[in-house]
C-alpha cells in the first residue's frame, strides 16, 4: 500500500510541477485576469462615471424644476424640458445596470423604479387631484422620468397649455416630488456604487450569482427590453396585437422616442465594446471574446449584425418622430425590428456559450 | 450449457448475505433526500418552478400530469420531506417509499424543463426501494415489531443497487466517447477556464491541455469506476478517486446535490463488515443477535427485475433509432445518463400568423415562460413544438381561428457559430408530437 501511495504522490507532484512551468500552452480564454480587467473597465470606466453624470444631470433637473415652479413661464419651462432631456438622455446610459445596487438597494430594479413606461395618466392626474405625493406606493407608473415626459410636454407639443396646467399648485408639488424621488434614487445609487465597486471588480466567480453573470444577464435583458418594448410593441408587431400602439412609445409626449432608443442601443454597443470615459481603456465583451479560440468570428458576426441595425436605423429619419415612422414608414420599422431580432442570438446564446456564463436570471441546478 | 447457466443463476439467486449494506443505503439515501428536499423548498424553487409558472412542458404521454394549487404543492413537498425522513429511520417504510417515489416522480413529470439525471436517478432508486426490505433491520419498524427483523437477505437485493449505480456511471462514460468530448475537449475547454479563479486547482485550468486531461479522465473514470468499486483491494482507492471526482465537479459546476447523492450511494459497494461497523457505530442492535432470512417469491420478483433492467439497459440506446446528431436533435437524449456533456444555448423567436388576415406577430416568450423554461426550450425541439402548440391554443381563443405558428431558432453547440435548428417555414401548430423522428429539424451540418 505504501508503494501505491508513493506512486500516486509522485504522479501528482509531476503533474503540478509541469503545470507550474510557464509555457506558451497557457489559455487566457475567459481567464480570471481577463474577467477582472473587464469588470474593472465596466465598473470604473463605464458604470461609475455614467452614474456620476446622471447625478449631476438630476441635480440640475431639480434646480430647473424649482425655478419653473417659482416662476412659471415659457422660458423656464423650456429650460426645465432641456434639463429633463439631458437627464433622460444620460439615464439611457445607466438603465442596463439593474443589478447590484441597481436592484438590491431599491425596492425594484432601476428600470422599473425610475424608467417605467407607458405611465398611467389617469393615476397621475388622480394623485395630483388628491394631493397624493407619495413615491412609496405600488403605482410605479406614477413616478420616474417618463412621468415628467407627460407632465412637461403636451401631446401636441404646445407649451402654453402645459403652462396653463401648472397654475395648479398641486401639479407643481407633484412634479417636485417626482424629481425629488429621482434625485433620491440616483443619489443612493451613486453612494452605494462607491462602496460596491470593489466588490464588483474583484468578484472572480462565474457562477449564476456572480457579478459578471448578473451584469451579463441584465445586459441581455436590457437589450430585449429595448427591442420588445421600444419597437415591437408600439409598432404593433406582437402576436397579440392587431394594430399599432404608438401611445406605448417611450417618451411619447416629448416625441423623442427615436432619439432615446438610439442612445439606448448605442450604450449597449458601448458596453459590448467596452467604451467608457477613458478612451484608452476599452475592455469589453469584444476583447473577452477575442481571447477565446474562435471568438473573433463571433466578434465579426456581432459587428456585422450591429452595422445592419445601423443601416436599418438610417431608413428611419431623425427629423420625424418614431410615432410618425410607425404610422407612415412601418416597413422600415419592421425591418429594424427584424434586424434587432436577428441580433439577439449574438448577445444571448452565442456570447454566453463562448464565455461560459449561464443565461439565467435565477439560480438552479444542472447536470 | 444452458443447464450450467441455470444452475449458476439458481445458486446466485439462493445465496444470501447480511442486510447491513442495504440498511446503510436506506439511511444515506433518506438523509440526502431529506436534505435535498428541504434545500429545494428553502431556495424557493417549488414556488418559482411549479407555482408561479403559467405553462409546463409535460412529457409526451404524461400531458395529464398537472400541478395542483400552491397550498397543495407545498403540502406535497412537506409529505415528501416526511417520507424521506421515514425512509431514513425506517418508519412506516413501505408507505414512505411508495409516497416518496410517487410524489418525487409526480413533481418531476410536471415539467421537463427541470429534468436532471440525478432527479431521474432518485426516482429510479425510490422505485427500487419499494421492493427491497430495507426496513427489516435497525429501523423503527423493527423496534415496533421485532418479529419482522431480518439479518440476511438474498445477495441480489444488494446487487440490484450496485447494478443500477454501475449503469449510471458506465453509460455516463460511454456517452463521453465522442469526437467533441475527447478530441476537441468540449465543452470543458469552455467551462474550465471560466473557473480558473478556484482555489487550489484553478490555476491548472489555464493550461491548454487541462480540458483534455479532464475530458479523458472523466470518461475513463465513469467507464471504470463501477468495476473498480467491485474489487475489494482497489475499492478504497477507487472511492477516494470518486470523492475527488465528485468533489471537484460539485465545486466547479452548479450540479446541486448530485455529488452528494452519488458519493453516498456508492457506499453500497463496500463490504458487509464495513457496513456492520458503520451500523454498530450508529448504535445498531448487537451483531450477534439472530434474525430471520428473507425468502422472497422469486417468480414475481425476478420477472419484474429482469424487465426493469432490460429497460434500463436499452433506453439509453434508443437514440440510434433517430437520424442525425444526437447533441443537435436531442431525440433520445433524456433518461440516458448523459451528464454535463454539452454546452448548448439557443435563441427562439416564435411567430403567430392569423390565416385570415395574414397578419403575423412575434411572441415575447417572457409573457408565458420563466427564464429557465425559455433557456431550455430554445434548443430542445420537443419543447419548441410543445410551446408552439400552447401558443396556437392560446391565440386561437384570441383570434377566433387557429393560427399558424412558426419559429426561428438559432442554436449553438459547444461554442460553435449559431445554426438554424428547425425549418422556419413549417407551421408547428400542425405538427404532431410522437416518438417518430421530427422531420422539421434541420441538419446540424447545414
Amino acid at each position: 500500500m505504501k508503494k501505491e501511495i508513493t506512486y500516486f504522490l509522485v504522479l501528482v507532484t509531476m503533474l503540478l510541477m509541469s503545470s507550474c512551468t510557464k509555457s506558451p500552452e497557457t489559455l487566457s480564454q475567459g481567464s480570471t485576469d481577463m474577467r477582472l480587467r473587464f469588470l474593472k473597465n465596466i465598473g470604473r470606466n463605464i458604470i461609475l462615471p455614467e452614474y456620476a453624470k446622471l447625478k449631476v444631470n438630476t441635480d440640475s433637473l431639480l434646480i430647473a424644476t424649482r425655478r419653473f415652479n417659482n416662476f412659471t413661464n415659457e422660458t423656464n419651462l423650456i429650460s426645465l424640458q432641456n434639463s429633463w432631456d439631458q437627464a433622460y438622455s444620460q439615464y439611457m446610459r445607466c438603465n442596463a445596470f439593474n443589478f447590484g445596487p441597481g436592484r438590491d438597494a431599491l425596492d425594484k430594479e432601476l428600470v422599473n423604479q425610475i424608467g417605467l413606461f407607458p405611465v398611467s395618466i389617469a393615476q397621475i392626474e388622480k394623485k395630483i387631484s388628491d394631493a397624493n405625493y407619495t413615491s412609496n406606493d405600488f403605482a410605479r407608473d406614477t413616478r420616474g422620468f417618463l412621468v415628467l415626459d407627460y407632465l412637461l410636454f403636451d401631446s401636441i407639443q404646445n407649451n402654453s397649455s402645459t403652462i396653463t396646467r401648472y397654475s395648479d399648485t398641486k401639479r407643481k408639488i407633484f412634479t417636485d416630488s417626482v424629481v425629488c424621488h429621482l434625485k433620491k434614487t440616483i443619489d443612493k445609487l451613486n453612494l452605494d456604487w462607491s462602496s460596491y465597486i470593489t466588490v464588483f471588480e474583484n468578484d472572480q466567480s462565474t457562477a449564476a450569482s456572480s457579478n459578471i453573470a448578473s451584469f451579463y444577464n441584465e445586459f441581455v435583458a436590457n437589450y430585449e427590453l429595448a427591442k420588445n418594448y421600444k419597437v415591437q410593441q408600439p409598432a404593433g408587431l406582437r402576436a397579440d396585437q392587431t394594430s399599432t400602439v404608438v401611445k406605448s412609445l417611450e417618451a411619447y409626449y416629448s416625441g423623442k422616442s427615436l432619439k432615446y432608443f438610439k442612445l439606448h442601443l448605442q450604450h449597449l454597443n458601448d458596453i459590448w465594446e467596452g467604451n467608457g470615459q477613458d478612451p484608452l481603456n476599452t475592455t469589453g465583451f469584444d476583447d473577452y471574446l477575442n481571447d477565446i479560440p474562435g471568438g473573433n468570428q463571433l466578434v465579426a458576426d456581432t459587428r456585422n449584425s450591429w452595422n445592419e441595425i445601423q443601416l436599418a436605423l438610417e431608413n428611419i429619419p431623425d427629423n420625424q418622430t418614431l410615432e410618425y415612422n410607425i404610422n407612415n414608414n412601418i416597413e422600415s420599422v419592421k425591418t429594424l425590428y427584424t434586424k434587432l431580432s436577428n441580433h439577439t442570438k449574438f448577445y444571448k446564446s452565442e456570447l454566453s456559450s463562448k464565455i461560459g456564463i449561464d443565461i439565467t436570471y435565477s439560480s438552479g441546478d444542472n447536470d | 450449457m444452458a443447464s450450467t447457466v441455470f444452475l449458476i443463476c439458481q445458486k446466485y439467486f439462493r445465496s444470501t448475505t447480511h442486510i447491513a449494506p442495504l440498511i446503510v443505503f436506506r439511511i444515506v439515501f433518506g438523509l440526502t433526500m431529506t436534505f435535498s428536499s428541504i434545500r429545494f423548498l428553502a431556495l424557493g424553487w417549488l414556488e418559482e418552478q411549479y407555482i408561479q409558472t403559467k405553462f409546463h412542458f409535460t412529457y409526451y404521454g404524461f400531458e395529464w400530469v398537472k400541478p395542483i394549487d400552491a397550498f397543495g404543492m407545498n403540502i406535497l413537498y412537506v409529505i415528501l420531506i416526511i417520507s424521506a425522513l421515514c425512509i431514513t429511520v425506517g418508519a412506516m417504510y413501505k408507505i414512505a417509499t411508495v409516497f416518496h417515489f410517487l410524489i418525487f416522480t409526480y413533481i418531476e413529470l410536471l415539467d421537463k424543463t427541470y429534468y436532471l439525471n440525478h432527479y431521474y436517478f432518485v426516482s429510479v432508486i425510490s422505485f427500487l426501494l419499494i421492493f427491497l426490505p430495507a426496513q427489516k433491520y435497525f429501523s423503527i419498524d423493527v423496534l415496533r415489531n421485532p418479529k419482522n427483523k431480518i439479518n440476511n437477505i438474498p445477495c441480489w437485493m444488494i446487487d440490484v443497487l450496485k447494478l443500477q449505480l454501475g449503469i449510471v456511471y458506465f453509460y455516463a462514460g460511454l456517452a463521453k466517447i465522442n469526437y467533441d468530448w475527447l478530441i476537441r475537449a468540449m465543452p470543458l475547454s469552455i467551462w474550465l477556464p471560466a473557473n480558473d479563479h478556484m482555489p487550489l486547482l484553478g490555476f491548472l485550468f489555464r493550461y491548454k491541455y487541462m480540458p483534455f486531461v479532464f475530458s479523458w479522465c472523466g470518461m475513463i473514470f465513469d467507464v471504470c469506476i463501477p468495476f473498480l468499486l467491485l474489487h475489494r483491494r482497489i475499492r478504497p482507492w477507487a472511492y477516494l478517486i470518486l470523492l475527488f471526482f465528485h468533489g471537484v465537479t460539485g465545486w466547479l459546476f452548479q450540479i446541486g446535490v448530485f455529488p452528494l447523492i452519488m458519493s453516498a450511494a456508492v457506499l453500497i459497494f463496500f463490504s458487509t463488515e464495513f457496513h456492520l461497523k458503520l451500523l454498530k457505530y450508529l448504535g445498531a442492535f448487537p451483531l450477534s443477535e439472530v434474525g430471520n432470512v428473507l425468502i422472497p417469491k422469486y417468480k414475481w420478483y425476478s420477472l419484474s427485475l429482469v424487465l426493469f433492467f432490460i429497460i434500463q439497459l436499452l433506453l439509453p440506446w434508443r437514440y440510434l433509432l433517430y437520424p442525425g446528431n444526437l447533441f443537435w436533435t436531442e431525440e433520445g437524449y433524456r433518461f440516458s445518463w448523459r451528464v454535463m456533456l454539452v454546452e448548448k444555448a439557443g435563441t427562439a423567436t416564435f411567430y403567430v400568423k392569423n390565416p385570415i388576415t395574414k397578419r403575423e406577430g412575434a411572441v415575447i416568450n417572457e409573457d408565458f415562460l420563466n427564464q429557465h423554461q425559455i433557456k431550455q426550450m430554445a434548443y430542445q425541439p420537443d419543447m419548441i413544438l410543445q410551446f408552439a402548440h400552447y401558443l396556437a391554443n392560446h391565440y386561437e381563443i384570441l383570434m377566433g381561428v387557429r393560427p399558424e405558428v412558426r419559429a426561428e431558432v438559432f442554436v449553438t453547440v459547444n461554442g460553435s457559430a449559431s445554426k438554424m435548428l428547425i425549418d422556419p417555414t413549417i407551421d408547428l401548430a400542425k405538427e404532431k408530437e410522437s416518438f417518430l423522428p421530427k422531420k422539421w429539424i434541420l441538419s446540424a451540418n447545414k
